[in-house]
């Protein structure tokens, strides 16, 4: 049977009638001339299937008796039957309703609280944070302060810097960030880290032993701590100023790579680290420089990952250059200053540097060069476990 | 005779004929269905021939799995796997 959308028809009801006999299709034309609402005409065994409205189908009788004819129904389709049957199974309307309220109810609860991001902190301190301010399994969604949970978290749980709390689906998803504090020694003098003169001293607890202008060794008392003082371990800071010598040999023939100007393209496949080259020479050039432009990659992100590329390769040519030993120098001074840059702590402050042709041959200059920088140069070095116990 | 003289007045007064001389229209779409109009009701039916009466003699489909999806006093739609469609006196 053709599948039809009758809305109408439905929403009325309609009957599947069989019509079986001599001569079927006389009722058919019976009904076709009475103006019978009839559609999906079926034959099935020497029988014919139709459909009708419920209203007319009482009709249908009169008329099959003149074809003599046996009409029945064979199936009741349309709301008025749907909602019939319901009513006659008043208990299955009643658990559907319970069960959909159940639904309801329970997709609106929370059902499970997680905790991610808690390494140091357990995180049943968490969820009990959070279930004091009404996050907890069994709740209502509804009823659930994410404001108030975040907050309350992050005051009973004081080792936390961040608290979010987001819901996905029916469960609670509470995400914490750690503070992260930063190690310190224990209580002990401060020391001088590196040889220098001493420009400030800022004390902060204990017993400056240097003053401004004293030249210092690195290992040497800065400030001493007070074992018997309520801060019994030295703080503050000592600011000098230090020196780094660096000594650095620079050619005078310098050789530098250019390009030609030739190139070469090759396609490479890639399976697992092992590349195989498709078509292109790959040992054309003597010098070269590489650059590969990725074309095509499947599986990407997986240990079978495959990649096509094209890779291109730029003949290369060396410039042997003859440089003065004043240009040298300069070459020295920079990359120097590079290196003692990278050399100082973050908080020093680079304010000289020096540099001096040690020697010079035909190939080469020997470059000695002087920084001067300013920097805190105390640093705690803790008392021993027996020095603090003879203090005191 | 007489048909004959309504089909001459008919082409006169450039009339359709179906409407005027009281014919069977049938359209068929491909191998789909057939829509046959004008006509005087249903013979006999099966799923392979599908036989309707019209005017002067009647029109029998064939084919596989035929069902008459509409039919109205004067329209019908047959469908189904239209096999052939033979007009007999």
């Amino acid at each position: 049977m053709m599948a039809r959308k009758r809305i109408k028809e439905y929403l009325q009801g309609y009957v599947r009638v069989e019509v079986k006999g001599k001569n079927p299709e006389r009722l058919v034309n019976l009904c076709l001339t009475a103006g019978f609402p009839a559609w999906d005409f079926a034959s099935k065994d020497r029988a014919i299937l139709f459909s009708t409205t419920l209203a007319r189908y009482r009709d249908i009788h009169r008329l099959a008796r003149r074809a003599r004819c046996v009409p029945h129904i064979v199936k009741r389709v349309g709301l008025p039957f749907s909602v019939g049957k319901i009513r006659r199974r008043p208990w299955f309307l009643l658990a559907a309703t319970l069960v959909l309220a159940v639904l309801l109810y329970l997709s609106g609860s929370v059902w499970s609280v997680q905790v991610t991001g808690c390494e140091k902190v357990d995180p049943e301190r968490v969820l009990h944070a959070a279930e004091s301010a009404g996050l907890a399994p069994g709740v209502r969604r509804s009823n659930v302060s994410t404001f108030r949970a975040e907050s309350a978290i992050a005051l009973q749980v004081p080792e936390l810097s961040w608290v979010y709390v987001r819901f996905q689906g029916m469960l609670a998803v509470i995400e914490v960030v750690e503070k992260s504090h930063p190690e310190t020694a224990g209580p002990g003098d401060v020391v001088a880290s590196r040889d220098g003169v001493v420009q400030s001293v800022l004390v902060l607890s204990g017993v400056p032993v240097v003053n401004p202008g004293q030249t210092v060794k690195q290992g040497d008392l800065l400030i001493a701590g007070m074992p018997s003082g309520t801060l019994p371990g030295a703080r503050g800071s000592v600011v000098a100023r230090t020196w780094y010598e660096i000594y650095r040999e620079i050619p005078l023939v310098q050789q530098s790579a250019s390009r030609t100007g030739r190139k070469i393209e090759m396609t490479v496949v890639r399976y697992r680290g092992a590349e195989l080259t498709l078509w292109g020479k790959s040992n054309a050039f003597e010098w070269y420089e590489v650059e590969d432009y990725p074309r095509w990659k499947a599986l990407r992100g997986t240990e079978y990952a495959l990649q096509i590329f094209t890779r291109v390769l730029f003949e290369l040519k060396w410039i042997r250059a003859v440089i003065s030993p004043e240009d040298a120098l300069a070459v020295a001074e920079r990359q120097m200053r590079l290196t003692i840059e990278r050399q100082l702590p973050s908080d020093a402050k680079l304010v000289d540097l020096s540099c001096k042709i040690e020697a010079t041959t035909q190939d080469m200059i020997a470059v000695q060069a002087t920084a001067s920088a300013v920097e805190d140069i105390g640093e705690v070095r803790p008392w021993s476990h027996q020095e603090t116990e003879v203090d005191r | 005779m007489f048909r004959k003289l309504r089909q001459e007045l008919s082409e006169i007064l450039e009339l359709p004929l179906d409407i005027s001389m009281d014919l069977p229209k049938v359209t068929i779409v491909g191998d789909l269905g057939v829509l046959i109009q004008n006509h005087r009701g249903l013979i006999q039916y099966s799923p392979e021939r599908i036989v309707i009466g019209v005017g002067k003699g009647q029109i029998a489909i064939a084919g596989k799995s035929l069902e008459i999806e509409e039919v109205s006093r004067e329209d019908m739609i047959v469908r189904g796997t239209i096999g052939s469609v033979q007009m007999e006196a």
